[in-house]
């Protein structure tokens, strides 16, 4: 037998023993490696029963330092700025120093934010559930010294080292969907455009939500849903309003972070109404937007600061906000034309006092 | 009708790699490199600067993020190893004279196959994190070897592909992560899942060889050292590294010799493969990273790991230096922007230093060929791939 043979026998072992281990892995599932859930996630104004932290300046250097991590631009004038601006504008008030970082990739999450450990933050607050990947850095020695302060949307487990803050995003789109529904009705249109970034489970889920709540009031509207890949490529953002209003769409919610101003800009000639993506912004003119919708994770994060400065934060619990019980989130439509006001302010209280299950709803129109 | 007169992007990337081979015009080189370098730090500074921050405290912030304690020499060396391995697999194709861009793609392959394994393969004990690494070496290598095929049968320019496979990569994860294939089960009340895997199980993971005291030495930096002394070794000192120097230096010398230049080369290109999906592998299974599948696992270690070569001059010894250093950026760049000042920065500052170490012999080269000196490799190439499947 020739060397060349015998290597030719060798490399098609070794292949077969690599087509039978991959044939052995693809018999077991996702759930199987799924990671256990943490007890002490639940619902309620204020779950958990963690402990209060002795003061603002945890590790006890003189100084209040909060650092925040951002996945998004937090210049965006829109959601992920709204986290960074409310920390801001608190910590100036408290004469506190603010570090902040925005555009943090998930993956580079656990990174920085032992990054933001090391430099001896006080608070380290992660502006958005896309970053949970840095909470196991919460667990380190590195991180001993800081408080964790995390917006989620139903999809982290607590645990004892972080404070939860969330709202359930189908009553907020439900109601988003409700309020356009109540100008489509008016105006006589039945075709809505929703354009987001990733196609990701939460995404979906407020497409879907935000279709159930224009049907609320228009049963036969229609939503076409674009996922342009990118909250912050304004470019594909353009593209994706430009075709959706070429399709007929009177109504463009753009569900995005640093592109929602260049697709708002672009249905506003198309003379398409706009909804925002989690801040007030009635007042605007350039873009103009016809109803704002109110999730914004600063008024959430600034309220969180509140008790941090109170010394009342308590690591291990969560915070859920309800819609039609507390301030936020809400939702308000610019330039109310006759009832319209009332009637929403009149769904938002049925929301609130559970006279309307949104998940229900969101079930049976979406 | 006559084409126009072409250079073939293979014939430029030998001519690059050619360039940047160790042991031409040493002093000169050496100069010019010191003045560039000061150049670049001096830019650096100025950049620095102009976005309203301070030169001394940026560097402060760096040596306290990667070297002036524990933490950050952790963190510094956990950088290091995955960066090694890109760079070390990027010199073995470089000295066969193939340029291997893609090794971003790889590093993310490399930790798909990782992943695949090493959740739905139920393995006792350290047997899974060896198999998950190995599924990750031959991850990337597959990968890489799918240009080698391109090149082999297509004539497709292997520059080419391996950039543009990089993308496909990058699709081919995004996708993975986003569909039952492996993203996450959902957690918490939402049942929403985010676009990750599962993270990998405790067996799946590399261990820490200690803490000394709290400074932690990860596996994954001694797999790099041992792959960067083994490589050196083997291509300095083996029959099969003369063979593969001699293919990188001059192919047509090595086929009249009898080396099977196309195999070879392909190999070899394989075999970088395989590095950057070890890479990825230990990406996936280290402290560095979250221990899940991420569309953005690879990080641009890839890249990196790249540059890492290219400043090494592709010779793995000196790339064990030239990682650490990168390593060193990487880590005080995540604290630098901890402090405010925008990472893209600490990118501008890693792209003028390489600049700094990349430029000079390529300079020399230049200085050379004006001079009407004897051009430094046996180039113009043959025409490649018809002669190289003859050859075969």
């Amino acid at each position: 037998m020739t060397s060349h043979s015998m290597l030719r026998r060798r490399v098609a072992a070794t292949g077969l023993a690599l087509a039978g281990a991959l044939a052995l892995s693809a018999c077991a599932d996702n759930a199987a490696t799924a990671p256990k859930a943490t007890p002490g996630a639940s619902g309620g104004s204020d779950s958990g029963s963690g402990s209060g932290l002795k003061g603002p300046d945890v590790n006890g250097d003189g100084k209040v330092v909060i650092g925040v991590l951002s996945p998004g631009d937090i210049n965006d004038r829109g959601y992920y700025q709204s986290f960074v601006d409310s920390a801001d504008a608190f910590a100036k008030e408290k004469g506190w120093t603010v570090v902040k970082r925005g555009s943090v990739p998930p993956s580079d999450a656990l990174t920085a934010a032992r990054a933001l450990c090391q430099q001896q933050v006080d608070l380290v607050a992660l502006g958005a559930s896309e970053l949970k990947t840095a909470i196991p850095a919460s667990e380190e020695p590195v991180c001993a010294k800081s408080a964790w302060y995390v917006p989620m949307q139903g999809n982290i487990d607590q645990t004892p080292r972080i404070v939860l803050s969330t709202d359930d995003p189908n009553q907020s789109m439900l109601v988003a969907g409700y309020a356009t529904g109540l100008k489509m009705k008016a105006a006589g249109h039945t075709k809505a455009g929703f354009i987001t970034g990733l196609k990701a489970d939460f995404s979906v889920a407020a497409s879907t939500a935000f279709l159930a709540g224009i049907r609320e009031v228009v049963p036969k509207a229609t939503l076409t849903t674009t996922y342009t890949g990118d909250f912050n490529d304004s470019a594909k953002a353009k593209e994706a309003t430009q075709a959706q209003l070429s399709q007929g769409v009177k109504v463009i919610y753009p569900y995005l972070g640093g592109a929602t101003d260049a697709s708002a800009n672009l249905a506003n000639a198309g003379g398409a109404l706009t909804l925002t993506p989690g801040t007030d912004r009635c007042d605007s003119n350039s873009p103009k937007f016809d109803i704002s919708v109110m999730f914004s994770p600063g008024d959430y994060f600034r309220a969180a600061l509140e008790e941090f400065a109170r010394h009342n934060l308590k690591m291990g619990t969560t915070r859920v906000w309800q819609l039609g019980v507390d301030p936020y989130p809400t939702v308000k439509i610019c330039d109310g034309q006759g009832d319209e006001d009332q009637q929403l302010a009149e769904f938002i209280k049925k929301i609130g006092s559970k006279e309307i299950d949104p998940a229900a709803e969101v079930k049976r129109l979406g | 009708m006559r084409a126009a007169p072409t250079m073939a992007p293979d014939d430029l990337g030998r001519r690059v790699l050619a360039h940047l081979r160790p042991g031409r015009d040493g002093w000169l080189t050496t100069s010019l490199t010191i003045v560039l370098v000061a150049v670049a730090l001096g830019v650096s500074a100025l950049l620095l600067t102009l976005t309203g921050a301070s030169p001394s405290a940026s560097l402060s912030a760096i040596w306290t993020g990667s070297l002036a304690n524990t933490t950050g020499w952790t963190t510094t060396l956990l950088n290091a190893a995955p960066l090694l391995l890109v760079a070390v697999g990027a010199a073995i194709c470089a000295s066969a004279g193939t340029f291997n861009i893609g090794q971003e793609g790889q590093v993310l392959i490399g930790g798909l196959f990782g992943a695949w394994v090493g959740l739905r393969l139920a393995l006792p004990g350290p047997m899974l994190v060896v198999v998950v690494m190995a599924a990750a070496a031959v991850g990337g290598g597959l990968w890489a070897a799918l240009s080698a095929l391109m090149y082999r049968f297509r004539g497709v320019n292997v520059v080419v592909s391996t950039l543009l496979m990089t993308f496909l990569a990058i699709q081919l994860v995004t996708f993975a992560v986003s569909t039952p294939w492996l993203q996450e089960s959902a957690q918490g009340s939402s049942g929403i899942a985010d676009a990750q895997s599962n993270p990998l199980p405790a067996d799946a993971l590399l261990g820490g060889l200690g803490q000394y005291p709290s400074m932690q030495l990860n596996a994954g930096l001694f797999l790099a050292l041992v792959a960067a002394v083994g490589v050196a070794l083997v291509l300095s000192r083996s029959r099969w590294g003369f063979r593969v120097r001699m293919v990188g230096l001059n192919p047509l010398t090595a086929k009249h010799t009898g080396v099977r230049v196309a195999a070879l080369g392909g190999f070899t290109l394989a075999l970088s493969g395989a590095f950057a999906g070890l890479a990825g592998g230990l990406l996936l299974a280290s402290p560095v990273s979250p221990n899940r599948l991420q569309a953005g696992l690879s990080d641009n270690v890839g890249w990196d790991g790249l540059l890492v070569a290219l400043v090494a001059r592709n010779r793995p010894l000196i790339a064990i230096p030239v990682s650490f250093g990168f390593a060193v950026l990487r880590a005080g760049g995540d604290f630098l922007s901890a402090t405010g000042v925008p990472y893209y920065l600490v990118d501008i500052v890693k792209a003028l230093l390489v600049l700094a170490f990349v430029a000079p012999p390529l300079l020399v080269g230049l200085l050379r060929g004006r001079r009407g000196a004897t051009p430094p490799t046996p180039f113009p190439l043959p025409a490649v791939p018809t002669k190289m499947k003859a050859a075969v």
